[in-house]
């Protein structure tokens, strides 16, 4: 499968498929999208990676392991829930911070924020472990 | 030192617990004199609240956890805190300072301490808690670094742990739901207010109940008769676990916990029995006492016996001869710990059991009550004093067999301490009096009016010494005799014996119940679960058939249009032969049910579906180029089965997607998500504010066993690739 149009064709829509995923992270608070979302998409560019080169080009993308993906996005999702009881309120409540940045106008960031990207690392975390499943033992799919 | 000074000392416990194992990288087993510096320090700091305590004010602090369960890290210490606090942080100290040279130079000790420190923080907050819910929080904290500790020892050391874990387990639930129940009929869950309300819960029908519970929790822990088993077998652990564990904290958990409870339950019938079992009879001062005596003398005789298995190399009282000539420091520190639990005169051990004879003999209640728990009592401290004389004798007396040296300085000075405290806290009896009188009225609700010394005269307590004594010397005289007894005795049952046949007939009912869901075959285990749909989605059609069906609303044209194509591409896909082409037109099947999540209105769904389809469909694709082309034929029956079970399931399915899909008014939930999610959360999108803010705690669950599963399956994989670690 590795042929010479899909390797230049992962190349050239990788970075636009990454950045898609993070913008629907970003954005999942307003609109359509968030850390599921957003991981799953982040899956498709890995799952596009295996094809054109095997589990050495997932590493290459993203060199951390699926266990840690999984613990540390755990981590940030229960810190997220700690964060809010030691600022006084409930298990897991938000806070939003408003800010006027100059040349982008006001933005609001929720500290759910920082919940949703526990989210989404343990998603992706899945999907890299999955993946890395498929083809310990065959290298580059020919 | 204000009110708060015994909340930072149990934050600074917890907090050594986190850089205890950073310490151990770099000092290695020198850690342990750091940790013990720490410890002492909190120790001092709480024993500088005694004067506060004994004016009778105990310290409070609290502070809110989870106010809507009515949950508070509330921390009160009274004389009987303080009095296992001490013990806690100071033993704790000496156990960290022996570990320091047990443990070989250049080893990894990073675990050992971090668990170490982490039990010696939860067993602290146990027993500085007001509030019962934190209690057993960490109470199980308590349970589950134990076990770590325990188990730390190689493969005989984890099934012990396992013992000792399903058994403090256990109790733990027990204690739960004892302490669960109590609240409720209090209503509350501080136990100064429980308390405060007193005779309302004696009086309750459920008492009996709460009684026998947190009675199970505390005798678990305490490896109390009959669940005294699992204690011998925790002995795997290195010795200062043992030390630490069974001389001065966990064991002494459940003793805290009958302690703290007697205020309220003392008087009753069924609370008597146990506690004048454990000889914790009303008069607390005593058993106060008795709790620090024994702390000292079985934390020194833990070390000894470390120390003479890192010098002899064994711990086989049979195989050990004469090292009192060898070894004569050793052989002195032993014999100063075993004299005060043999409960000779001048040492501390003699004071606190006198004392314990005259509480027992003066115990209120029932007439039986105070001759059967001194004959107990005075029972039990002439086999002690037996046993005592037998240590000493066995290892240190005789002939050496080979010869020994003394073990090195650091290893036998923390024994030393606490055997010479054992004599010198005699001496500063006239000093601790205060306290001890403040600990009975702690656990009692009345003065004590203790008078400790080492003379008071000629007493019956002084009476039941010298039976204790003599009695004690004779069963050590009659030793041999009494062994070859012994020999001949067989229990129809061991405590061990019968806890792992019930052990090993759940873990049979276990593979018993779960051997119809384990097949090779993708086709058993589909048919399980499609099955419990059926059982689902038919049950509720039952139960809901005759109820008013909603208005019906018309379904759009072009809804039709997709289900149409739906149905083609699902019976495309039975139809096929090939593997590929099956998961191809299932992966359209998802495809277009993303598009009438489009109509229906539900961007996220239908993006999710989307994503979801796309990742499987090549996941599939990728499993699927390890297996045939084209699948297997089917036979008849089989054939006919699936069909019935896909059949069914599709039409139930189908049937409550029609009814359920956009045929009902907003529910008032989702009219007040709809709402409220823009002012309470600051986010548009109401699907993600149901994930990341009103349901955050749901998800939360999700993740946390997505993660779970996850890390489980890998670690499957890797061993069935036979990758090892």
């Amino acid at each position: 499968m590795s042929t010479v149009i899909l390797r230049t064709t992962a190349r050239l829509v990788t970075p636009g498929i990454v950045g898609a995923s993070l913008y629907l992270l970003l954005r999942g608070h307003n609109a359509p999208g968030g850390g599921f979302i957003g991981a799953l998409v982040a899956g498709a560019a890995i799952v596009l990676r295996y094809l054109v080169g095997g589990p050495v080009a997932v590493r290459r993308m993203l060199p951390v392991s699926a266990e840690s993906l999984l613990g540390v996005g755990l981590l940030i999702a229960l810190m997220t829930g700690i964060g809010s009881l030691i600022a006084g309120s409930e298990f897991l409540t938000s806070t939003i911070w408003s800010a006027r940045i100059p040349g982008i106008g006001k933005v609001k960031v929720a500290s759910s924020l920082a919940f949703d990207i526990g989210v989404y690392l343990i998603v992706l975390g899945v999907i890299v472990g999955v993946v890395g499943f498929l083809g310990e033992d065959d290298q580059v799919m020919q | 030192m204000s009110a708060t000074a015994s909340g930072w000392v149990l934050a600074a416990s917890f907090a050594t617990a986190a850089v205890a194992p950073l310490l151990a990288r770099w000092f290695g087993r020198n850690t342990g004199y750091a940790l013990g510096m720490l410890y002492a320090a909190g120790g001092a700091i709480l024993a500088a609240q005694a004067p506060a305590i004994v004016r009778g004010e105990p310290i409070v602090a609290s502070m809110e956890w989870i106010p809507s369960l009515d949950v508070r890290l509330s921390i009160s210490l009274d004389g009987l805190s303080l009095l296992f606090s001490l013990l806690i942080l100071w033993i704790g100290a000496i156990v960290s300072v022996y570990s320091a040279r047990y443990f070989s130079p250049g080893g990894s000790v990073g675990r050992h301490y971090g668990l170490m420190s982490l039990f010696a923080a939860s067993m602290l907050g146990l027993v500085l808690s007001d509030n019962v819910i934190a209690m057993f929080v960490f109470w199980e904290l308590t349970s589950i670094t134990s076990f770590f500790l325990i188990g730390g020892n190689g493969k005989t050391g984890s099934k012990q742990a396992m013992r000792a874990f399903l058994v403090t387990g256990l109790g733990g639930l027990a204690l739960l739901g004892g302490l669960l129940l109590m609240s409720v009929v209090a209503g509350s869950t501080s136990l100064r207010e429980i308390f405060a309300g007193g005779s309302a819960i004696v009086d309750h029908a459920a008492a009996p109940a709460i009684m026998a519970l947190i009675i199970l929790g505390a005798f678990t822990k305490s490896a109390q008769m009959p669940f005294h088993f699992w204690l011998p077998g925790a002995m795997v652990a290195p010795t200062p676990v043992s030390t630490y564990l069974h001389s001065a904290t966990m064991v002494k958990a459940g003793i805290y916990l009958l302690a703290r409870m007697s205020p309220l339950f003392g008087g009753q019938r069924g609370w008597m029995i146990p506690i004048v079992l454990t000889g914790l009879i009303t008069a607390l001062a005593a058993a106060a006492a008795h709790t620090m005596a024994h702390a000292l003398y079985k934390a020194t005789l833990f070390m000894i016996v470390g120390v003479v298995d890192h010098q002899a190399g064994g711990r086989d009282i049979r195989e050990l001869h004469g090292l009192g000539r060898m070894m004569p420091i050793t052989a002195t520190v032993a014999a100063l710990a075993a004299m005060s639990m043999a409960g000779l005169p001048p040492f501390f051990g003699f004071v606190s059991k006198e004392e314990s004879f005259g509480a027992l003999l003066a115990a209120p209640g029932a007439g039986w009550i105070a001759p059967v728990a001194a004959a107990l009592a005075v029972l039990a401290s002439m086999l002690t004093f037996a046993y005592s004389a037998r240590l000493i004798e066995g290892a240190f007396g005789g002939q050496p067999t080979r010869p020994l040296a003394e073990p090195p300085r650091g290893l036998l000075a923390p024994a030393a301490v606490t055997a010479v405290a054992g004599l010198v806290l005699t001496g500063a009896l006239p000093r601790l009096i205060s306290l001890l009188d403040r600990i009975a009225q702690d656990a009692v609700g009345t003065a004590g009016h203790v008078k400790f010394a080492l003379w008071h005269g000629i007493t019956p307590a002084l009476g039941l010494s010298v039976i204790t004594i003599t009695g004690g010397l004779a069963l050590y005289a009659l030793r041999r005799r009494i062994d070859t007894g012994f020999d001949r005795v067989r229990l129809p049952a061991s405590g061990t014996g019968s806890f792992d046949a019930v052990y090993d007939t759940i873990v049979a009912a276990g593979r018993a119940a779960g051997r119809p869901f384990i097949s090779r075959a993708a086709a058993i285990h589909a048919s399980w679960v499609l099955g419990a749909v059926i059982v689902a989605a038919g049950g509720a059609w039952l139960a809901y058939r005759t109820a008013q069906p909603p208005p019906v609303a018309a379904t759009p044209g072009e809804d039709w249009l997709i289900v149409a194509l739906i149905a083609v591409a699902a019976g495309a896909a039975i139809r096929a032969r090939s593997r590929i082409a099956a998961v191809a037109l299932i992966g359209a099947t998802g495809f277009l049910i993303a598009v009438l999540y489009v109509l229906l209105g539900a961007p996220d769904l239908a993006l999710t579906q989307l994503l979801v389809e796309t990742l499987t469909v090549t996941l599939v694709v990728m499993v699927f180029r390890r297996l045939p082309r084209r699948f297997e034929p089917v036979r008849g029956a089989r054939r006919l089965r699936a069909a019935g079970i896909a059949i069914v399931t599709g039409t139930l399915a189908g049937a409550a997607a029609y009814a359920f899909a956009g045929r009902r008014p907003l529910s008032d939930v989702a009219g007040y998500y709809l709402e409220a999610a823009e002012p309470v959360t600051g986010g548009s999108n109401v699907v993600n504010t149901i994930l990341v803010d009103f349901r955050a705690l749901d998800t939360l669950g999700e993740i946390t066993v997505l993660a779970v599963a996850a890390l489980g399956v890998y670690a499957l994989v890797r061993l069935a690739k036979g990758g090892g670690a």
